[in-house]
């Protein structure tokens, strides 16, 4: 994060979704409020039905609050009048990669934004090879999206967003019908493009180790939300991630049950190595501490 | 038990888009065992699986359940269907009916079995997949997506399958959606005794459930083992593109450092157990 500039600004949002059994709807988001920042890497975890996809959802105005405001770029998503502004500006990844691709070529898949707004044909090639070179998938411009793998499938949707240049990709479980591999592909993707693009990414997620990769964790329960702060403050948090429904990594929870164990753990450890270190640490000091 | 003689299957036979999807495929599968399945996207599990369900036919060699070959003459086609049940990736895509109740009572409605066993059977599955009974008479799209999830697979079990595979049953869902629905699919396999083969690219939750792992890898089976000697295997995992859970990880990288806990670590609570009593060995 090189700056603070605000990007995305939600300020006390509400919303509810029309309800059979809840006379006046059942409530999503209770006065939800919270900033992005120009550049960083944002993840956000809740279980399902927490309400973080209809968050995602009111970044690019497919929802509009009910009470509240959401400013994008300083335009404010209830206004109709701004639809366009905002939705070039905010890119959509969601969970299922076949129902995002439309066309039988890839590139054509990756121009199909650009070409509907109106940019002209030899910007779009820029465009496109640029998309297709920051998700590393150059090569397979030619092919056809059907008979790739999932992970290359999706980083075809993450290239299609990227076409239509926008400030911010929010993704709405990027990873979840994606084996190993291609969670891994699609984790280093946005790393990079956040890096070296300096891509400003939301990332809604249910895998704990990719949440720990972010620069910061919102989580949302019952339409609040409830912790935010640096991976490591929010996951070394265990009881309460547990008590609502969420998981903290296995090197996390490990350390937590040294600790109550009584042995000298803290548990801001995220990854395998740092828990590594840390038992290898606790080892060594006690063996010192039988020598003396 | 269920045995795999050279099961191979190729998808376009004779075109010139001819894969194989799956290679002479032999094992042989004990009844009552809770087994994994794992591999790489295309390494062929989809298609293995949907052999054993008897919804494809293999390209060449046989596919034997409790005695009875699958598509030769003498198979009894119909009970081998109700003997074996497949919940498919994303099983709540499939939700069709009016009601839960209805949805649920599908396949014991078409077994033609007497209208008080499929209201016990209903019951039955939504017991044992945690659904209320009030939820029955809803309409299944009502319901949020962990409890739909519940009612396709309900839908499965309502056919009392001896053999029970389940495609991906928790991508998508949240760790408590997750770890319910797989608790509830353990305490199933050990009240009813049933065979449960279960394809995940989750290691922490194919490591905390099953006994024994199949590994495929383009279109072979690789490894088969108790879990314990698969996860002994990390660097061959690791080359097949699969991990090792992250407690596995860990272990592993103690062990290097000269830490001495042992190989084939791969639940939490082992972990902790072990790495304790060195701590406290030390300690003394």
């Amino acid at each position: 994060m090189d700056t603070n500039e605000k990007l995305i600004e939600i300020k006390n949002v509400e919303f509810l979704y029309e309800s059979t059994e809840e006379p006046g709807g059942s409530r999503v988001l209770k006065d939800v409020s919270l900033d992005i920042k120009k550049g960083e890497f944002l993840a956000v975890l809740g279980h399902n039905g927490s309400g973080k996809s209809t968050l995602a959802k009111h970044l690019n105005a497919i929802l509009v609050p009910e009470k509240g405001s959401v400013l994008v770029a300083g335009f404010l998503t209830s206004d109709e009048s701004l639809l366009y502004e905002i939705r070039q500006r905010v890119g959509m990844v969601f969970q299922n990669p076949d129902n995002q691709l439309v066309a039988t070529i890839v590139e054509e898949d990756v121009a199909f934004a650009p070409e509907n707004l109106g940019v002209n044909p030899q910007e779009i090639r820029e465009r496109v090879d640029y998309a297709l070179d920051a998700v590393n998938m150059s090569e397979y411009k030619e092919h056809a999206p059907h008979m790739l793998s999932g992970g290359q499938k999706q980083r075809i949707a993450i290239a299609g967003v990227l076409a239509m240049k926008p400030d911010v990709l929010v993704m709405d479980e990027p990873t979840a019908m994606l084996d190993p591999e291609g969670r891994r592909e699609i984790l280093e993707t946005v790393k990079k493009l956040n890096r070296d693009e300096g891509m400003t990414v939301v990332m809604i997620t249910h895998f704990m180790e990719e949440a720990a990769q972010a620069d910061r964790v919102v989580v949302i329960d019952h339409g609040k939300i409830i912790m935010h702060g640096l991976p490591k403050e929010v996951f070394s948090r265990v009881e309460e991630i547990k008590e609502i429904g969420l998981d903290v990594p296995q090197a996390t929870e490990l350390a937590y049950l040294l600790k109550k164990e009584g042995f000298d753990f803290e548990t801001d450890i995220l990854t395998a190595d740092e828990c590594v270190n840390k038992i290898l640490s606790v080892y060594q000091s006690e063996r010192g501490a039988d020598n003396d | 038990m269920i045995k795999l003689t050279d099961v191979s299957y190729t998808y376009m036979s004779g075109g010139p888009f001819e894969s194989a999807a799956v290679e002479n495929v032999s094992v042989t599968l004990n009844s009552g065992e809770f087994i994994g399945l794992m591999g790489h996207t295309g390494s062929g599990k989809s298609t293995l699986i949907q052999m054993i369900a008897g919804l494809i036919k293999p390209t060449s060699g046989s596919i034997e359940i409790d005695g009875q070959v699958l598509h030769s003459k003498n198979c009894d086609k119909r009970a081998m269907r109700f003997k074996t049940g497949l919940v498919m990736q994303y099983p709540e895509y499939q939700l069709f009916e009016e009601t839960v109740f209805k949805d649920i009572s599908f396949g014991p409605t078409n077994m033609g079995l007497p209208k008080d066993e499929i209201k016990r059977r209903v019951e039955s599955a939504a017991n044992l997949v945690g659904l209320d009974e009030d939820i029955l008479q809803k309409s299944p799209f009502e319901l949020s997506g962990g409890q739909k999830r519940r009612v396709a697979i309900a839908g499965v079990l309502a056919m009392e399958p001896k053999l029970l595979i389940l495609d991906e049953p928790t991508a998508g869902l949240d760790p408590a959606g997750r770890d319910e629905i797989l608790f509830k699919i353990r305490d199933m396999h050990k009240r009813l005794g049933i065979t449960v083969i279960l394809v995940s690219h989750s290691m922490e939750d194919l490591a905390n459930l099953t006994q024994k792992i199949m590994v495929m890898n383009h279109g072979r089976l690789v490894m088969y083992d108790k879990t314990s000697e698969i996860f002994k295997k990390t660097h061959e995992l690791k080359d097949l593109g699969l991990a090792v859970p992250q407690i596995t990880e860990i272990c592993d990288k103690l062990r290097e450092k000269g830490f001495p806990v042992p190989a084939g670590i791969y639940t939490l609570d082992t972990a902790k157990a072990e790495i304790e009593k060195v701590l406290k060995n030390e300690k003394r």
